[in-house]
């Protein structure tokens, strides 16, 4: 058990050395190269904390589409980020306190791996019971997604799918022109002609 | 004594990240920076919420009826794994946000396109002076 | 495009079992992890891989954007329509009991139709997405 509570801890500090490399770098494709490999050694973090698919979709997700989606923005961009003129004392200040105030309640919080806490008191256990006997599906997390939980999954793809749509709005490079306008157009251009 | 303070490691790393996160948005003024924080800033609190879900020696929950063990907890997985996708689907729309600012004003840089948001807006008051002063003569 | 033959060879190679390990994940997904929203991704990456070797011209040639945005909401229609399906039969909405002869087995039906539904939403839209940003062209709008 010890063992497993060292991999984690070395492996959520190499997210913070990922994270504190991110503050300092200026250049667009470092930013985005370090972001990928934060998304990667955060699947790594959720497989040792047993979740196999939620490391699956970030391995694929956050290391992979996203990834790709910020390189193909970033060919659009300015390549180097310029130094901050302004003052950067507020936000930092605000940020230490507010970073200290949350480690501070962190001693309130359950210890990890405990199986009192209170999370695996309330609907856990029903749910893992009845994915045996209700549903009859191997996998918890797909039983809770699909049938527990349809609600919520259903409102996510919605999300996704209105996401998807905006993106599209966006980024058209269409120019929408009237039917009116275009029969205009064509009798002037015709009497020209 | 060891795994005491272990236990609560991972708390206090989630915790700075989430600073760092926060200090990229609010601190600094390129917009990719910005969203690359909000994206660091999400996957710290799905670090902590899948924390939470951990129990020690348990397995991942997919049943096994060969063996009859202790599961960890699939809740907050399940919530993770939604909102991991719907985070890159919101991530791509920042980017595309960032897309058109940088072809209306030229830049991402949240001061140069302040001030040129009060160059245009001077140039507006003058339009408007000259107007009134021809239209009052 | 790339001239490399190398990478174009790869890429007609990996094609297939891009596709073929994403819907293994799509439809094994109630027995190991995998899912929906893993599959779509898994799949849209093949077009992406494509669409990065070969162009955005012939990228569209193999899937046309109006089939993909078609698709893209029949994904959110079928979730609905199961939903709705079971309504018409009787229980709640996205209660699958009534879809099968058992409880069990409808809960089977229904949670495979909705994960194929969720996958659908998923890759179309990472794939509209990618090609929107890749035909993006920069300057100012009028």
């Amino acid at each position: 058990m010890i063992s497993e509570l060292i991999i984690n801890a070395f492996l959520v500090t190499v997210m913070l050395a990922i994270a504190i490399a991110l503050l300092k770098t200026r250049t667009v494709i470092f930013t985005v190269i370090l972001t990928s490999a934060y998304s990667l050694v955060a699947a790594l973090m959720f497989i040792t904390l047993d979740a196999v698919d939620v490391a699956f979709t970030e391995a694929s997700v956050g290391a992979g589409i996203s990834t790709v989606l910020f390189l193909a923005a970033m060919a659009y961009l300015p390549k180097k980020e310029e130094e901050t003129i302004g003052n950067q004392f507020i936000p930092a200040l605000s940020c230490i306190i507010l970073g200290a105030i949350l480690i501070w309640c962190s001693y309130d919080l359950p210890q990890i791996g405990l199986v009192s806490s209170p999370i695996h008191q309330h609907v856990a256990p029903d749910y893992i019971l009845g994915s045996r006997n209700d549903i009859g599906i191997p996998n918890i997390v797909t039983s809770v997604l699909a049938s527990y939980r349809g609600y919520d999954t259903f409102g996510e793809t919605i999300v996704v799918f209105t996401a998807g749509i905006a993106v599209l709005v966006l980024l058209q490079n269409k120019k929408k022109i009237s039917k009116d306008t275009k029969s205009k157009i064509k009798k002037k251009v015709g009497r020209n002609a | 004594m060891i795994s005491s303070s272990m236990g609560i490691w991972n708390y206090w790393i989630v915790f700075l990240l989430m600073m760092i996160g926060l200090f990229l948005v609010i601190g600094r003024k390129n917009f990719l920076k910005k969203i690359v924080g909000l994206a660091i800033f999400q996957t710290s609190v799905f670090l902590l919420y899948i924390t939470f879900g951990k129990i020690t020696g348990a397995t991942p929950p997919i049943l096994n009826e060969a063996l009859d063990k202790v599961y960890s907890n699939p809740l907050p997985h399940v919530l993770i794994l939604t909102a991991i996708v719907v985070g890159v689907a919101t991530t791509a729309l920042g980017l595309s946000l960032v897309l058109r600012i940088n072809s209306e004003y030229g830049s991402i840089e949240e001061d140069d396109i302040s001030a040129q948001d009060l160059v245009d807006y001077h140039d507006e008051i003058e339009t408007n002076k000259k107007l009134k002063s021809k239209f009052v003569k | 495009m790339h001239k490399n033959p190398i990478l174009r060879v790869c890429t007609k190679i990996l094609f297939a079992p891009i596709i073929l390990f994403g819907l293994y994940v799509q439809f094994h997904g109630d027995f190991g992890p995998g899912g929906g929203f893993q599959a779509g991704v898994i799949v849209a990456s093949a077009f992406i891989l494509y669409t990065i070797v070969f162009g955005l011209e012939k990228g569209k040639k193999l899937f046309p954007s109006n089939i993909n945005l078609l698709l893209l909401a029949l994904g959110g229609i079928i979730y609905g329509g199961v939903g709705i399906a079971s309504i018409f039969l009787g229980e709640e909405f996205l209660s699958y009991n009534p879809l099968g002869s058992t409880p069990q087995s409808g809960q089977h039906i229904g949670i495979l139709l909705v994960e194929f539904g969720v996958g659908l939403t998923v890759s179309n839209v990472m794939i509209a997405l990618f090609n929107a940003f890749i035909s993006f062209k920069s300057g100012k709008a009028s």
